[in-house]
């Protein structure tokens, strides 16, 4: 979808950077995927409260080569940050 | 290069083409020449002037045709020139664009190491005192698709340069299996400059069985300069917005009403529009 609003510049959607999430078939990481939801729910819809599950997330992916394996620090989760939760 | 252009390419070019083209002596060069001559020497006997005038008049002559000749070739070089340049441009902005990301255009991403590199640098780019962002999600399903399509959340709370995780879920209601495609609009537009996609599940076919149900997530980050742009000065809420529509492949079965039999039946464009079934070409099941 792409918007045309009155007098601004035409801007079209990227591609994501990573490419494509391969789908969850099996519906492997569905558990990991409902504890990191509930998180979300408690905390107040903050991401970064829940980065514990969100990284079981990503841990359940690389395992079942459902995503391309990266460090943390690739995915965005720092030392630092990792301190705040 | 404008005179080498002129002299080179055009000037021969063009005295080839008008050469049976004859120079007579007007009364304004004459004048021209007289004066200038005039000025330059004082009074000598006339007698064997004559001649002498006769060569320089010719020679003043030829100098003052080959002066203008040489103007009219300078222009059309120039003209020439600049209609090259408009031509090159195009391709050229199109490089410019995509070296700067300029307005929006898409960003040629690097490989992984680059887009790493950029994820590890968020971490030193962003500061605590950073304003929370809301980022709502909402969702259409394309009216021919029977799916349905959910955002899991329906907002999230996050700091410019954070990465955040979101989910949907999409399930397939019919009874056939249908590939679909998923695109993105995030609003307001200013803020899609700075809405990087790490991965997702958009732009790319889709396949889900009959009844399949599935959890597509989204993982994408705010570039901390968001807080800098002065056109987005106190905005803090951010609409995205996914639509799945029927990939290509499989639409024409919508049409049919579902009917796998016919799924070898391949279609010409002008058949899988709506209403196409009313149009005066057959349907026929070898055409490919």
């Amino acid at each position: 979808m792409t918007s045309y609003t009155l007098g601004q510049k035409y801007i079209s959607p990227t591609k994501p950077e990573r490419g494509v999430f391969p789908l969850d078939h099996e519906g492997e990481c569905k558990e990991t995927m409902l504890k990191y939801m509930l998180c979300l729910s408690r905390n107040d819809n903050k991401p970064s409260l829940c980065q514990a599950e969100s990284k079981d997330y990503f841990q359940c992916r690389m395992d079942r080569n459902l995503m391309k394996k990266h460090e943390w620090e690739d995915l965005g989760y720092s030392n630092e940050q990792q301190r705040k939760t | 290069m404008n005179l080498l252009l002129s002299r080179h390419i055009l000037r021969p070019f063009l005295s080839k083409t008008f050469l049976h083209k004859h120079i007579q002596p007007s009364l304004l060069s004459i004048k021209q020449f007289s004066s200038v001559s005039n000025n330059n020497q004082p009074e000598k006997p006339p007698s064997s002037d004559k001649n002498k005038f006769e060569q320089e008049f010719k020679k003043f002559e030829r100098d003052e045709r080959n002066r203008r000749i040489n103007i009219a070739l300078y222009m059309s070089s120039m003209a020439i020139l600049m209609l090259g340049l408009t031509y090159a441009s195009v391709p050229l902005y199109k490089m410019f664009c995509e070296a700067t990301g300029f307005d929006g255009v898409i960003r040629k991403s690097g490989d992984d190491e680059t887009i790493s590199a950029n994820i590890r640098q968020l971490a030193q780019r962003t500061s605590k005192t950073d304003p929370m962002i809301r980022i709502h999600f909402t969702s259409t399903p394309s009216a021919l698709l029977p799916w349905t399509f959910e955002p899991e959340q329906h907002e999230i709370s996050i700091q410019p340069g954070e990465t955040a995780l979101a989910f949907y879920r999409a399930k397939n209601e019919s009874n056939r299996p249908i590939i679909g495609i998923a695109t993105y609009n995030v609003q307001p537009s200013q803020a899609a400059f700075y809405f990087n996609k790490i991965q997702c599940f958009c732009f790319e076919e889709q396949r889900l069985e009959p009844g399949e149900e599935i959890d597509m997530p989204v993982f994408f980050y705010i570039d901390p300069d968001f807080i800098q742009d002065p056109s987005l000065q106190g905005v803090r809420d951010i609409s995205l917005a996914y639509t799945f529509f029927e990939s290509k492949g499989t639409e024409h079965l919508a049409l049919m009403g579902g009917d796998q039999s016919m799924a070898h039946v391949r279609l010409k464009p002008s058949e899988t529009l709506p209403y196409a079934h009313r149009h005066k070409d057959k349907i026929l099941p070898n055409t490919s």
